[in-house]
């Protein structure tokens, strides 16, 4: 139903006729259609109807990245600042004698904590909706299905040794709204439990730099065996890595090396990766840690930086 | 003599123009006739006949006193008239008649005065020379004489009548007027609408002055109400009216200010003194927590959309804000939070009237904060060098050469002038009357770049097409222009304004070569953080931009005189662009650039039936009915870039950034459907009741809850028409009002209920690739939040209404309120909306208004004040709410808390318990669990004031007119977010408050102001950052002075008034920092934000 153009009477027609016309008429066109334009129509997508198909799924997969990419620098400043050889400087000084959650830590910690979950969450949706897809195969479905777990399995590893036992959310439970606390062994059950499914489901050349592959999945295997000390397991899965012949260290002199080779902008990838989260020179999608740690006047990060992370604690203050 | 052609000239004026003004008087145009006029026989003619000719054969009319015209014969000349009038004077001459034009259609024909002969003593009316019936009484005596306003300005078109006869005239346009009268002793009636009419008796005088005094009562006069107008005596519900006059007063950039005050129950919040900022106003208290508690505006009878910032106060009629159900149920869904409506000016019928009005403001900052100087400075952080054991950073010798050093508050703040102008021009016949109004406002802002610039060109035509058609047409088209320079809040200077605070007094705003400093760099020991402000006022622009067109057009049909059919439509329409440019220069910037804009649409079809009916003198009643339909869309596209290798393309040339960004764009429809009806029934005058009834469709709720009902029901009782206070000396007025009503809040945007997947960009390799996922807030099952109010009010009049008192007491329960719960974090859904909790807002309002002194001298006051007393009934399952999360680095936590019992806003703490030993803040362990935690966190101020007040004086007296307008708030409280880096982070290089470097601990000094000076003192949200915000402020004082234009012979100016004006010149508080009256962070917050300056103004107000 559109509206009326009030003021539509054509000149040299009777005023009145046409009023009367006009009436009768917007009386007529609006009663009848009302609840239809009370319908909402955004012109995006719903969770209802997604999933559907290979490209579908790919999107809702690569919504797993972005929380886990975001956070990461974050994760890493916290931690390296509980070390020993690293300090934060300003609103990051509280990390250096951290001593448990407090109001002024409470938010950071926060905000690494719903990153996390909110991976599981988009993991958990491509595992649930990805099999029930209308237009999907089976490979497709199993790919993806375990690219989501390997994800999930990361982000439940960086959970329990943060913060032990915590709530499991799968496929089964996602949408339930209160979910009991889980052991620590309970998580690592699910986290193994991933990564099997990764190592046989995930491809041996990813589609995009990036992405993980089966030998990704046997090296993270063997990092979780390594933390559980079940060292037998650990020293096989990464004997299956090393065999396959694939990865190499990179050779580092000097400082620039580290610049050129390892990092820096203009690098796609190394023999030394085996699974790095990708960051690029595009707004809103760069590597904070780099800004977190760099002093402006080094000029070799364009968007400036806070110096808030420093391991040098004779000269804190940076020298140009 | 002269009179008498003035005499004649209005009365045709007024007969053209009106009808009703002159009672009595049988006049008439010559009407055109239908006989072909034969130019060609040019014999000598009676003159009536020959007129009557020309009228139909050039479309023109002659008005003339028939008896000037009888019995006389010219002869007109041969060919057509190129000039009639030139012409007919030339034959008139002769005949000691002249002709004057009046316009292209209109001829006056006027005796001749200068010829000597006095004029004959027949009366002044004008009769029509084909009447039949007119009776000319042979008058005896002229009065002649001036009829003033109370201010002594002369006013036209006031009737003056002989009593008992049919005889009168009109004043002029200096309200002068002559009147023949049978008898010296006749007595004359004047009346005016608006005026009390007075009856005077002659007395043998030749001259009379006459002041009219305005109609006390004023009880015929008519205010706006939704979707209708009532006489002020028929209102059952409760409503406060803001005039012309008063909205006109003073210049605001926002005419939401300028009701700041008047309002009784009407509370004005300014978020912060920057120019075209926002404001928000709380009608009886906050309702909602989740939805918005800004009431609804309605412009000319179209409900718009946010605040009404493309109106400039001189567009403006009057302004009602509907507060209790009976009055707002009509919005139904959009009244919980009260109604203001809008009218501009319109159109009367009469003498075109031109008005032109402009003013010149100068701002100042109120007060500038007492910060330490260079010397302090330094000293004060050697201190804290020392109590942290470190290396001290200066000697005495730097020290001593440190001197005052540079006053931040000096570079960054300035005088602003502010600029209006306006001009209007209304007038019309009784067909068609129209308005045009084109006005501007420039303002540039106390803080240097920032300027806010309005051009706004409002249209109003009405016409009636016949007896039974008439259509309406407004148009409001304005272009607003903003340079925002509004950095904020933060941390250690980051922000602007923080830096305009914090920056060192030892740095220079320039280093020797011209280039800004970077003030982290001066010293080591300087936070990292902060900026120099410069870097915000040269090197950063925020310019938004937008152009709001507002059309309204009905067409009105009476099939029957007591029938109105009304079917109208609108758009609103706004197109919003906002420039960011960060140039090279700012402090570690390559350059970026963003553009945003938006495209709002609105329209609007409402279709009503009212009736108005009396029925055998004692019933009168009236209804509305209608149907209407709105909808809403927002289109939106946004780019970005960053990396420019030259500030030349500004935000022009995105595309030239190294780093792109990634377009946005979106797009929001809502839809809302409504039946409404009202029905107001009164008999006897006595007895009065309202009932209303709207249901809204909102495409914004869950299926099944999309329609909600709204029913009102209002009595009242004018106890003053009982034949028992009738005859009453003392009371003039009295009535009793009741009503209950049901309000809704639309509280949610569109597709809030709807579970969508928003999108986002990953990387892989270095390429960007789609993601998808719903967001953090799970969508619920949504319904309207309700507001259930009771009023109970009376209006009182004393003495002819010069003391009138209005009172409202009333209850309001907000149910359903929709509410943010949150939800297990693990969930990754942090969050949901539903209908739960409850919140009650209850007060008093009482206006009054007295004419305390009357005559010469003339003293008009109003007052009002309102208590409100906000509480949170429920919430779900009784949890508490955390709000205002801030994080100024040396503390980040919640300031507010929401929770059952107490009111919204409720600001939530520590207390302190002075100082340890070793200088330290210590802290109540409220719980007694041996450690300060959030649990030892309690009730630490309120920002809802006990009561807001206004108190207005009007002085005139001869042509000076004093007026002076006290505004405050009483028993608020502040939380100075402000003060909690600039006072107690200590160690970053944070210039502070000179009391902090005075009044700090020392083991001699244990019970100071401020803490040890060191690095490790730190801070808790605390009662120490709690200020008594209650403020008394001189908003306006006016002197104006009307020139005496009659005395300069200038017919052409009607009235001209200039006049000096303060805004603010003084305030009353105690609150320490800048300006109590901001709101940057929700109600009673600041936070580093824009002040409010002082203001002195010059005006002149011109009228054609």
């Amino acid at each position: 139903m559109k509206m009326l153009n009030i003021i539509s009477a054509k000149p040299g027609r009777s005023l009145k006729r046409a009023a009367y016309g006009l009436l009768t008429l917007s009386v007529l066109f609006t009663l009848p259609a009302c609840e239809d334009e009370l319908q909402e129509a955004p012109k995006t997508v719903a969770v209802e109807n997604f999933y559907n198909t290979a490209e579908e799924v790919e999107t809702a997969t690569n919504a797993i990245y972005s929380p886990l990419r975001s956070t990461r620098a974050e994760q890493i400043a916290v931690l390296d600042a509980h070390t020993d050889w690293g300090y934060g400087r300003g609103s990051r000084a509280q990390y250096n004698d951290f001593a448990g959650l407090n109001s002024g830590n409470m938010n950071a910690a926060t905000a690494r904590w719903n990153s996390f979950y909110q991976a599981i969450r988009n993991a958990n949706l491509v595992i649930s909706n990805a099999p029930n897809g209308k237009n999907i195969n089976e490979a497709d479905i199993a790919k993806y299905v375990a690219e989501a777990k390997f994800l999930r399995a990361l982000s439940y590893f960086d959970l329990v040794r943060n913060w032990g036992g915590v709530p499991i959310r799968t496929e089964s439970n996602y949408t339930e709204i209160g979910v009991k606390r889980s052991t620590v062994p309970e998580v690592y059950e699910l986290i193994l439990a991933d990564l099997a499914e990764a190592e046989k489901n995930l491809p041996d050349e990813p589609k995009h730099v990036g992405r993980p592959t089966k030998l990704a999945a046997k090296t993270m295997l063997a990092e979780v065996y390594l933390t559980l000390k079940r060292y037998p397991e650990a020293r096989d899965k990464a004997n299956e890595v090393i065999k396959a012949n694939k990865y190499s260290l990179v050779p580092v002199t000097k400082k620039e090396d580290f610049q050129l080779k390892l990092f820096g902008p203009d690098l796609l990838t190394t023999p030394e990766e085996i699974f790095y989260f990708k960051y690029a020179r595009q707004v809103g999608q760069g590597n904070f840690m780099l800004w977190i740690l760099n002093h402006p006047n080094t000029k070799l990060f364009n968007f400036g930086g806070a110096y808030a992370h420093y391991s040098d604690q004779n000269t804190p203050f940076y020298k140009a | 003599m002269k009179n008498s052609y003035k005499l004649a000239l209005w009365v045709c004026a007024i007969v053209l123009f009106s009808h009703g003004h002159i009672q009595g008087q049988e006049l008439a145009l010559s009407k055109p006739e239908a006989n072909t006029p034969q130019n060609k026989s040019q014999a000598a003619q009676s003159l009536q006949k020959i007129l009557s000719q020309l009228e139909s054969q050039y479309k023109v009319n002659f008005a003339y006193e028939e008896a000037l015209v009888t019995d006389k014969v010219i002869q007109l000349p041969a060919g057509r008239i190129t000039n009639l009038a030139k012409t007919l004077n030339e034959l008139l001459n002769p005949l000691n008649l002249k002709v004057e034009k009046i316009n292209n259609n209109l001829f006056l024909i006027l005796s001749q005065p200068e010829k000597g002969k006095p004029q004959s003593k027949t009366n002044t009316q004008v009769s029509p020379h084909n009447s039949v019936n007119t009776t000319i009484i042979a008058a005896d005596f002229s009065v002649n004489g001036k009829v003033t306003d109370e201010s002594g300005t002369g006013l036209p078109g006031v009737s003056v009548l002989v009593k008992g006869t049919t005889l009168g005239t009109t004043t002029n346009s200096d309200g002068t007027f002559t009147l023949s009268v049978p008898q010296r002793n006749s007595i004359l009636i004047f009346s005016f609408i608006g005026f009390s009419s007075q009856e005077v008796p002659v007395n043998g005088q030749a001259n009379l002055s006459i002041q009219m005094a305005p109609d006390a009562k004023a009880l015929d006069e008519v205010v706006v109400v939704g979707y209708g107008v009532v006489k002020k005596s028929d209102l059952t519900g409760s409503l406060s009216q803001v005039k012309t006059q008063e909205i006109r007063s003073f210049p605001t950039n926002n005419v939401l200010q300028a009701i700041s005050g008047r309002a009784s129950g009407v509370q004005v919040l300014q978020t912060t003194g920057a120019p075209g900022a926002g404001l928000n106003v709380r009608i009886r208290g906050t309702n909602s927590i989740q939805g918005g508690n800004e009431p609804l505006y309605v412009i000319d009878g179209f409900p718009f959309s946010g605040n009404p910032t493309n109106l400039n106060n001189a567009d403006i009629e009057s302004i009602e804000v509907l507060k209790d159900a009976s009055a707002t149920a009509i919005y139904g869904s959009r009244g919980a939070n009260g109604v203001v409506l809008i009218t501009t000016k319109q159109g009367k019928a009469g003498q075109t009237r031109v008005e032109y009005e402009t003013t010149y403001s100068m701002q100042t900052l109120r007060k500038k904060l007492e910060l330490m100087n260079g010397q302090e400075y330094a000293m004060l952080n050697n201190l804290q060098a020392a109590n942290d054991k470190i290396a001290l950073y200066f000697t005495q010798e730097q020290i001593n050469n440190f001197g005052e050093g540079t006053d931040w508050q000096d570079v960054v703040f300035q005088k602003a002038p502010m600029a209006s102008s306006s001009l209007s021009v209304n007038g019309g016949n009784e067909k068609t009357q129209f308005s045009v109004t084109g006005s501007y406002l420039g303002q540039e802002g106390i803080i240097k770049g920032s300027d806010y610039n309005r051009y706004a060109l409002s249209t109003k035509i009405n016409h009636k097409i016949s007896d039974k058609f008439q259509i309406n047409f407004s148009n409001n088209a304005s272009r607003l222009a903003t340079e925002r320079k509004d950095s904020e809040g933060g941390s250690r200077g980051n922000s602007m304004i923080g830096a305009a605070i914090s920056a060192a007094p030892i740095s220079t705003p320039y280093r020797e070569d011209g280039s800004y400093s970077i003030l982290s760099q001066d010293y080591p020991f300087v936070a990292v953080d902060i900026r120099n402000p410069l870097n915000y006022i040269n090197e950063q622009f925020n310019t938004i931009k937008a152009n709001v067109l507002l059309t309204n057009a009905s067409l009105l049909f009476n099939p029957i005189p007591e029938l109105t059919v009304k079917i109208s439509g609108g758009i609103e329409n706004r197109d919003d662009r906002t420039d960011n440019y960060t140039t090279r220069k700012f402090l570690n910037s390559e350059g970026r650039a963003s553009v945003s804009t938006s495209q709002f649409t609105s329209l609007l079809s409402e279709n009503t039936i009212s009736y108005l009916k009396t029925l055998n003198e004692d019933h009168q009643i009236s209804a509305v009915a209608g149907f209407t339909y709105q909808d809403f869309l927002t289109t939106s596209l946004s780019g970005s870039g960053t990396g420019f290798l030259s500030d030349a393309f500004e935000t022009y040339n995105l595309e030239a950034a190294a780093t792109p960004g990634i377009a946005n764009s979106g797009y929001a429809k809502s839809v809302l459907l409504s039946y409404l009806g009202r029905l107001n029934y009164s008999f006897n005058n006595k007895y009065l009741l309202t009932v209303s009834f709207r249901t809204d469709g909102s495409s914004r709720y869950s299926d099944g809850k999309k329609w909600g009902s709204f029913p009102s029901a209002a009595l009242a009782w004018r106890a003053s028409e009982e034949e028992f206070l009738k005859s009453s000396n003392i009371f003039s007025d009295l009535k009793v009002r009741a009503s209950w009503g049901l309000t809704g809040s639309q509280a949610i945007s569109p597709y809030t209920t709807l579970n969508q997947l928003s999108s986002g960009n990953t990387v892989f390799g270095n390429s960007l690739y789609t993601t998808f996922a719903p967001s953090t807030v799970l969508p619920g099952n949504l319904k309207w939040e309700t507001t259930e109010q009771i009023n109970f009010g009376f209006d009182l009049g004393i003495l002819e209404n010069r003391l009138y008192l209005t009172t409202d007491y009333y209850i309001k329960n907000t149910r359903d309120l929709l509410n943010t719960v949150r939800l297990p974090n693990s969930l990754s859904f942090t969050t949901t909306i539903r209908n739960v909790g409850e919140v009650q807002n209850k007060g008093l309002e009482l206006g009054l208004e007295a004419k305390a002194i009357q005559g010469k001298f003339n003293w008009d006051l109003f007052g009002n004040i309102s208590f409100n007393r906000n509480k949170v009934v429920s919430l779900n399952d009784g949890k508490d709410i955390l709000g205002t999360s801030i994080n100024v680095l040396v503390l980040s936590d919640n300031l507010t808390i929401l929770r059952e019992g107490r009111p919204i806003g409720q600001f939530w703490g520590y207390q302190e318990d002075g100082y340890t030993d070793k200088g330290q803040i210590k802290f109540k362990d409220l719980n007694n669990d041996g450690a300060i935690s959030a649990d030892d966190k309690t009730y630490i101020g309120n920002p809802n004031p006990k009561f807001i007040y206004g108190l207005n004086s009007n002085m005139s007296f001869n042509n000076f007119e004093l007026t002076a307008f006290f505004q405050g708030s009483y028993g608020n409280d502040i939380f100075n977010v402000s003060a909690i880096p600039s006072t107690l982070d200590y160690g970053q290089g944070l210039n502070m408050p000179r009391e902090v470097f005075q009044n700090h601990w020392t083991p001699e000094n244990p019970n100071a102001k401020y803490p040890i000076i060191s690095r490790t003192t730190s801070a808790r949200a605390s009662d120490r950052w709690i200020e008594d915000g209650s403020y008394l402020r001189l908003r306006n004082i006016q002197l104006a002075y009307n020139l005496p234009i009659e005395k300069f012979s200038l017919g052409w100016i009607k009235n001209a008034q200039v006049s000096v004006s303060g805004q603010n010149l003084v305030t009353w508080t105690k609150y320490s920092w800048w300006d109590p009256e901001i709101n940057s962070r929700g109600a009673g917050i600041d936070y580093y934000s824009y002040p409010i300056s002082k203001v002195v103004t010059a005006g002149i107000r011109i009228g054609f």
